[in-house]
């Protein structure tokens, strides 16, 4: 028996896709999280969220009796604090008292004549709520003490006056409701958008790729007879829709949700304690026009992460570090210094949001909408055909990978690629390096170490799947590497700061930078142990990982031993981006990069390294000026010496002998 | 190891035997593999060649096995005849379609089983026939007596209505080859059909492959299985490292290699 087969027409594909796209939708309907999370969650979290978030964030107890130190003569401001539920006990002047927690508040008074009191200071901590309620019944009690205190004085002179009333002031608000309400969801609706649109869309686009992928029927799906693009369409427009709905839902368990918590009768910072009432219509189908292209943008990058994936649980890593970003692009929104009518109006995402802030607000000008919207509209289309033809690429769809040989890369390949990276990150350090430091020193170079150096080399194998250990040179080293550690440090200082002298004499250091150089080296703000762990543990750990490790693990296969440690040694010159430090460095990375070769390992290195800067650290610190230092330092017969024993430690160095296997 | 280049020589003299004396089958094969090739970019790794030159043919009413350990290029060379993967180099002709310039003739003429299949776990049975069905543009009431066909030949009534997540290892296998012939094909293209099955389950399958037989289809099947391979193949091509070493039936190695088992003969064309 043969079937009657009716292959559609490649041309006329869209009943395909509305075949799959109802497979689907159908499917995605019938998984309990995804309905869960999309429909059902929505629904109970804002009404929780927003009752819960008035309930934390309420004041101290307005009956609590607190404790308010004092010292000096409050005098006649006593009768004020009466029946404020205050706890008074004098003591000598101890503000520290309210840090330590024995009170919540201390006031220091200055008396005046008679009964007065002349100033006073009220030490609180903010951060404290019990404290900062002393700090108001305190003050309202001296505001009280100074009207009658005035009161007193202008009938002394024979002027009948309430001084409360000699200005008086009354704030009339001349916005609706509706628009008071626009305004608070102006500043909340925009980024919630971007957030509901990743995470609504995210388990259906997941699913049906990488989910797919992961069960091995996208394969059988693509032999089909049918155009792919009519699978990929299918499939995108499931994640659009569900997206879409999973919105609405938000954004009808928002208006609950706040409904719920102003009858109530909490109060949500951020809302107000008014409903939030929904925006008019004209509002609502502008903020949908600008939906639109954002919807579309998100669902491909979500499709774009599927396609990249090779199961549900690698995509949903991706995930988090893409809604960081876009929440972070999508954060501009919220400044209220940023308008629509500047560059914001290009950037994807944060113009869309920037978009329906000013929708809402009623500031929103025609051309800088358009340009928000062409522009959304124009990455949209352009991320949704990067979708498509990934999920048109046989590598992607089947997940397959060529055969994972590991270190099959040509030493040219391999070569190549570390030239570029490192090349690639001391540019990006020229710029962030400088940046972050100048925000603060030690923070900076701590954050430059641990974040800029470490997690590139940390990171690096992986990247490009050669193995970890061995490119970062994790092997255990013999014990007599690391007792000649030292000996190579010192030797190393003493060679280095000749070469320095010599240096400082046709290439002399600007004498402000000098002294800049030597700061830097002797913090006085910095503890003798910061210094050491900033200076000298960090650099040895992080920069060796990067320059001994990473760099010279993918240089060295297939290479003659001078060229790698020549260029391990320059690049870890030029890393250091002064032009003065330029040489002196390299030498140490050249001196370091033979050790690593010798022993095949990283760890003596990193000693070397961390001795070396302790060195100089300490040097700089108590020795800098010591004629009989710099003399001792520069004695021929001292420098032959150190030459000596640096050539001998590292010739000495030898690998451990390890299982072949 | 012999010289891959003399082998495949030697392969083609073999071949061109063994269709000059199968004279009854039809001259027109149902498959036609022309020196495939696949070569996967990497731009990490280089060029990694996972099948060369693969050419081979297969006609109706023969079951043609692909034999070969793990990674010798077997899932590679039926991907390309499938039209998942497109040939680097060469080309193939499936039912006359050829797989470069009529991908969507291939893929209606063949059904194909890959080794890794899955179904979909909150689909039923009959829905999952029912959605490959329309996919292959089967609609209405010829869709329904069709799936109603299946299940009857596969005895899945007592499930078809349950979804595929709770089916049984068995019991999704049924649905994964009922699924591969929902349109009837002339051509079947089966990848490791068999494994991590059970006895019981493998041997429904192997009843099914000679079925299908009977019925005048091809079916392609690669396994690395040599039991299977002396049990149903009329005709096998042994592939290894990415390059056929061999093609021709049973008595044809034998006497080839000058070895009786399959194992052994299989051995002697790998380890030279």
């Amino acid at each position: 028996m043969r079937a009657e087969v009716k292959g559609p027409d490649p041309e006329q594909n869209f009943g395909a896709m509305k075949v799959v796209f109802r497979k689907e939708f159908v499917e995605i309907l019938r998984d309990r999280r995804a309905i869960f999370f999309a429909f059902v969650a929505p629904l109970l979290l804002y009404p929780v969220l927003f009752v819960s978030m008035s309930a934390v964030s309420g004041t101290a107890d307005e009956a609590a009796s607190l404790k308010v130190g004092f010292s000096g003569d409050p005098g006649a401001l006593v009768p004020y604090l009466d029946g404020k539920h205050l706890l008074l006990k004098e003591l000598a002047f101890d503000p520290k008292a309210v840090r330590r927690g024995d009170f919540d508040l201390f006031v220091s008074v200055i008396p005046g004549e008679g009964e007065g009191v002349d100033s006073l200071t009220l030490y609180h901590v903010a951060t404290s709520p019990s404290s900062q309620e002393a700090l108001r019944r305190v003050e309202a009690a001296v505001d009280r003490y100074r009207e009658d205190l005035l009161k007193g004085r202008f009938a002394k002179k024979g002027v009948s006056m309430d001084p409360a009333r000699a200005v008086s002031v009354e704030p009339l608000d001349l916005s609706t409701d509706s628009e008071r309400s626009d305004s608070r969801l102006g500043r909340l609706l925009p980024l919630l958008l971007v957030i509901l649109l990743l995470s609504g869309g995210s388990f259906a686009a997941l699913d049906v790729v990488a989910g797919e992928k992961e069960r091995g029927t996208l394969e059988t799906l693509y032999i089909h007879p049918i155009p792919r693009m009519s699978i990929v369409r299918g499939k995108f427009l499931v994640v659009l829709t569900i997206s879409l709905i999973a919105l609405v839902f938000n954004f009808v368990g928002f208006l609950i949700g706040s409904t719920l918590a102003s009858h109530m009768g909490f109060e949500v910072k951020a809302l107000g304690s008014a409903p939030v009432i929904l925006p008019p219509a004209y509002k609502l189908a502008v903020i949908l026009l600008l939906t639109l292209p954002l919807a579309v943008l998100t669902s491909s990058i979500l499709l774009v992460i599927s396609a990249f994936s090779r199961s549900f649980r690698e995509a949903q890593a991706y995930l988090l570090p893409v809604t960081l970003v876009a929440l972070a692009i999508g954060l501009l929104s919220v400044s209220p210094h940023v308008t629509l009518a500047s560059v914001v109006a290009v950037v994807p995402i944060a113009n869309v949001a920037l978009a329906i802030r000013e929708t809402l607000q009623g500031t929103l000008s025609v051309l800088p909408f358009a340009v928000a919207l062409g522009s959304s509209t124009l990455y949209a289309w352009l991320t949704l055909r990067k979708a498509y033809g990934l999920l048109q690429r046989e590598d992607l769809v089947l997940g397959i990978e060529p055969p994972p040989l590991l270190g099959t890369a040509s030493a040219e390949t391999r070569k190549r690629r570390a030239l570029f990276s490192a090349s690639a990150l001391i540019l990006f350090l020229y710029f962030a390096a400088s940046w972050i430091q100048a925000i603060h020193l030690v923070y900076g170079l701590f954050v430059t170490l641990w974040g800029f150096v470490l997690v590139p080399a940390l990171l690096y194998p992986a990247a490009v799947k050669v193995p970890f250990r061995e490119t970062l040179g994790l092997h255990a080293s013999p014990f007599s590497s690391y007792l000649l550690a030292p000996l190579i440090a010192v030797s190393a200082v003493i060679l280095v700061n000749a070469y320095a002298m010599l240096q400082n004499e046709f290439l002399p250091v600007p004498p402000g930078m000098e002294e800049a150089i030597k700061d830097l080296l002797t913090q006085q703000e910095i503890s003798t142990v910061t210094a050491f762990l900033l200076f000298a543990v960090s650099p040895g750990i992080c920069e060796e990982l990067l320059w001994r490790g990473a760099f010279q693990g993918e240089l060295e296969p297939g290479r003659r031993p001078w060229y790698t440690v020549l260029t391990v040694g320059l690049f870890f010159g030029v890393f250091h981006l002064s032009i003065y430090r330029l040489i002196p460095t390299a030498l140490v990375g050249v001196a370091l990069a033979v050790l690593r070769h010798r022993c095949g390992s990283i760890f003596p290195c990193m000693l070397v390294h961390a001795i070396y800067n302790g060195v100089i650290l300490f040097l700089a610190t108590y020795h800098a000026e010591d004629p009989d230092v710099q003399s001792f330092l520069v004695n021929p017969l001292v420098l032959i010496v150190a030459g000596g024993v640096l050539a001998l430690c590292l010739g000495a160095q030898r690998r451990r002998v390890r299982n072949p296997d | 190891m012999k010289e891959p280049e003399r082998l495949s020589s030697e392969d083609r003299e073999q071949e061109r035997r063994t269709s000059l004396a199968s004279q009854e089958a039809p001259a027109v094969p149902a498959i036609e593999a022309c020196a495939l090739t696949k070569v996967f970019h990497d731009p990490r790794q280089g060029d990694v060649t996972a099948a060369s030159g693969i050419r081979f043919s297969c006609y109706p009413g023969e079951i043609f096995g692909l034999l070969g350990p793990n990674g010798a290029g077997k899932t590679t060379a039926l991907r390309m005849l499938s039209t998942v993967l497109r040939p680097t180099s060469g080309t193939a002709r499936i039912a006359g379609h050829d797989v470069l310039e009529n991908p969507l003739g291939v893929r209606k003429a063949i059904g194909y089983l890959s080794a890794n299949t899955g179904l979909y776990p909150r689909l039923t049975a009959r829905e999952t026939l029912e959605y490959f069905g329309s996919l292959h543009g089967i609609r209405g009431s010829v869709l329904k007596d069709r799936v109603a066909h299946l299940v009857e030949l596969f005895t899945m009534k007592d499930f078809c209505d349950v979804r595929c997540e709770k089916l049984s290892t068995g019991m999704k296998q049924k649905v994964s080859i009922a699924r591969t012939i929902v349109h009837d094909p002339p051509v079947l293209i089966l990848d490791e059909p068999t494994l991590g099955l059970d006895i019981l389950v493998a041997s429904t399958m192997i009843r099914f492959v000679e079925e299908c037989r009977q019925r005048g289809k091809c079916i392609l099947f690669s396994t690395h299985i040599m039991s299977e391979v002396e049990k149903l193949c009329d005709r096998v091509a042994i592939i290894h490292r990415g390059t056929l070493r061999a093609v021709g039936s049973l008595p044809e190695l034998r006497e080839l290699t000058g070895r009786t088992y399959m194992d052994d003969i299989f051995m002697s064309l790998v380890e030279e």
